[in-house]
């Protein structure tokens, strides 16, 4: 993709002048076809490249450093096609997979201008006829890529009665259409991201083959919400992505401009909001790296892990950007200066991850269901009388199983290998001695998070086996905010056992652990048990910063150091 | 442990009833939704009481564990309401057809 400083297509100054017109990014998305980026987006089983999520996800997380537009208008055709690889036919999937190899791209058609989240509420009608044909009629609208995209993916009701097993998801190919059958809605002005193609398509009596319906009819909504656990976290990818270049930005004029005779970086206060959001990105990525590498040992707990991603890392790192545009001052404000406004309009952009795919309350919700078995769980790993949780997964020296997509479930039973882990974590912490071992300040501060941590984690679990649900409407506040706090235990689970299976292999700062003391400080933070740093650590962490130039410890997949250069 | 489990299952298959599935979903509806027992009707959709597909998704986990069987999570979608989906558990012990967990 070249240098983003540079003049070329994926810079700075041609995405800027794209976004400023509100132009279609047609060449860039052209470019990615023929780097073969869709490859990713297809299992090896198809002849796709697709094997690893962490390869994927840590692709759009590239492509997310230069332009969100253009990571979600070509990402989108894995959030059209996982549904296929979950629950198409072979003819089905292989059919997609030349279609994408081709350049096509695929868009999943789920919301209506009359109902958002409220998937089982959706009036487009796929009426069937003999045979496994059907008719589809209706509106989606706010569909990234309608327009434009020659397949889509669309969720209609199969059953006029509707209920979960009243939706299938069809294939529905304009190429092959009756003309006149469909007509595309016009782009609808977004706040950001906006020379993408969010539009919508309305059907009228399309005629489908058999082949269109993915999977058994009535079985589409089930397909959706399990593409979704997929999506959802690759959403973290982005909004990391797009926090990054942010970062980079800021500590870049934080180390060269020059205010009262020295540089912003020398000014404590500053120093200190960037190293919080260094952190901050340290800690997401830790969350990223756990849960892409879980789909492949647990893929029943992607229910679970897919929520609380989806959930805090946008959430979190929002609150990282907003932090970080008080070091640019007002020049974060200005749309043409200082990397052509780069860092508004990452800070604009991204807002909208947390809205789709699941917004967050959807995430927190669907948490609160799985309460009751995630309690039971939880007391029966403290009983021991679970296996003992060794955790591979997060052991990154160990090669990743094969995933199973047929193994992927609306819940999981309430297992969450992470939480389970917790126990052996906060023992291996308060052991930790000898050598190879943080510096005797870092150990003690760790070991007081950790015993923090500990006291939220037994009461938090408790607590929430007593909580009582049936929909959104009926969960208490009370509910979500129990639903936030799980996502900040499971978030300080996963960082810890990231930083304790991975640090003999790092040196360094990753190794030294300050900055694990400060991410487990800010989710201790939110799970209201506030604790200052010390300013020592920030200090040591201001320099850690400045020498590492910010590098993130979990390296990046090659091919995406491939993309990048 | 695996022995105190077995044991369970098998306490629980001679015992299991479709009367007293019924009996457990209705408590657990009532506990879901704050209504009292007696207000909820066997042939009555999951759904017309405000239990969602995803809640409903929920209930199917802790069914499972009540049993000490696998179940999949859509089970209450495929038998939405307590007279279906305890008749079809009734049967499907009564042709000893259920995992252990």
């Amino acid at each position: 993709m070249g240098d983003p400083l540079g003049e070329g297509l994926f810079s700075y100054a041609r995405r800027a002048e794209e976004d400023e017109c509100e132009q279609y990014p047609l060449e860039a998305l052209q470019w990615l076809d023929r780097w073969g980026m869709q490859q990713h987006y297809v299992p090896v089983s198809l002849g796709g490249a697709l094997s690893d999520f962490e390869v994927l996800f840590s692709l759009v997380r590239t492509i997310s450093r230069r332009d969100l537009t253009v990571a979600i208008s070509h990402a989108v055709s894995f959030l059209g096609s996982a549904g296929v690889w979950i629950a198409g036919s072979q003819e089905q999937k292989s059919g997609l997979a030349c279609r994408l190899f081709a350049g096509e791209r695929v868009s999943l058609a789920l919301t209506e201008r009359n109902h958002g989240g409220d998937l089982l509420s959706i009036e487009t009608d796929a009426h069937l006829q003999k045979q496994d044909c059907c008719l589809l009629t209706g509106e989606k609208w706010l569909i990234n890529g309608a327009t434009r995209n020659s397949l889509i993916a669309v969720l209609a009701r199969t059953n006029p009665k509707g209920g979960p097993r009243g939706f299938s998801l069809v294939l529905f190919d304009k190429l092959a259409a009756t003309p006149g059958s469909f007509e595309c809605l016009e782009k609808v002005r977004t706040l950001g991201v906006r020379g993408s193609d969010i539009s919508g398509i309305r059907f009228q009596q399309a005629a489908l083959g058999p082949s269109a319906i993915v999977g058994d009819p009535g079985e589409g909504f089930e397909v959706v919400l399990k593409g979704l656990q997929l999506t959802r976290l690759l959403c973290g990818a982005i909004s990391l992505g797009a926090a990054e270049t942010a970062f980079q930005v800021a500590l870049d004029f934080a180390l060269e401009r020059r205010v009262y005779g020295r540089t912003v970086f020398e000014i404590p206060e500053c120093r200190r909001l960037l190293v919080e959001a260094w952190v901050d990105l340290l800690l997401c990525d830790s969350l990223l790296t756990a849960s892409a590498r879980s789909l492949h040992f647990a893929p029943s707990e992607a229910s679970v892990h897919s929520s609380v991603v989806k959930y805090l890392v946008p959430q979190l790192l929002e609150h990282t950007l907003k932090q970080l545009s008080v070091v640019l001052g007002a020049r974060y404000y200005l749309r043409d200066e200082y990397h052509c406004g780069i860092f508004q309009r990452m800070m604009r952009d991204s807002s909208l991850i947390s809205l789709f795919d699941g917004s967050s309350v959807v995430n927190l919700y669907s948490l609160t269901t799985q309460f009751k078995a995630l309690s039971r769980c939880w007391e029966k790993s403290l009983s021991g009388s679970m296996s003992s949780p060794s955790l591979p997964v997060c052991e990154l020296s160990v090669p990743l199983p094969e995933f199973a997509w047929s193994d992927l479930s609306l819940a999981g039973g309430g297992q969450n290998c992470f939480l389970e882990s917790l126990p052996c974590s906060f023992e291996a912490v308060r052991s930790l001695g000898g050598h190879n071992c943080p510096p005797a300040d870092v150990v003690s501060a760790l070991q007081q998070q950790v015993g923090m941590l500990g006291t939220a984690a037994n009461t938090l679990m408790k607590e929430i086996g007593s909580i009582n649900f049936a929909s959104p409407h009926v969960v208490t506040s009370q509910a979500f905010d129990k639903a936030r706090d799980y996502c900040a235990v499971e978030a300080a689970a996963m960082t810890l056992q990231m930083w304790l299976a991975n640090r003999g292999r790092e040196n360094g700062y990753f190794a030294d652990g300050q900055w694990l003391v400060q991410a487990l400080t800010r989710l201790n933070a939110c799970l209201g048990q506030k604790t200052n740093l010390n300013d020592a650590f920030i200090e040591i962490l201001a320099d850690q910063l400045t020498q590492s130039c910010g590098r993130m410890p979990y390296s990046p997949s090659e091919s995406a150091a491939v993309l990048a250069a | 442990m695996h022995t105190s489990i077995s044991f369970r299952n098998v306490a629980i298959q001679e015992e299991m009833n479709e009367e007293r599935i019924q009996t457990w979903l209705v408590e657990q509806i009532s506990r879901l939704t704050g209504l009292m027992p007696y207000q909820i009707e066997g042939a009555e959709p999951f759904a017309s009481y405000g239990i969602d597909s995803v809640a409903a998704a929920g209930l199917s986990g802790d069914l499972a564990n009540w049993l000490g069987k696998k179940l999949p999570p859509t089970i209450t979608w495929d038998y939405p309401s307590v007279k279906l989906l305890a008749s079809h558990l009734a049967s499907k012990f009564a042709e000893q057809w259920l995992v252990a967990v």
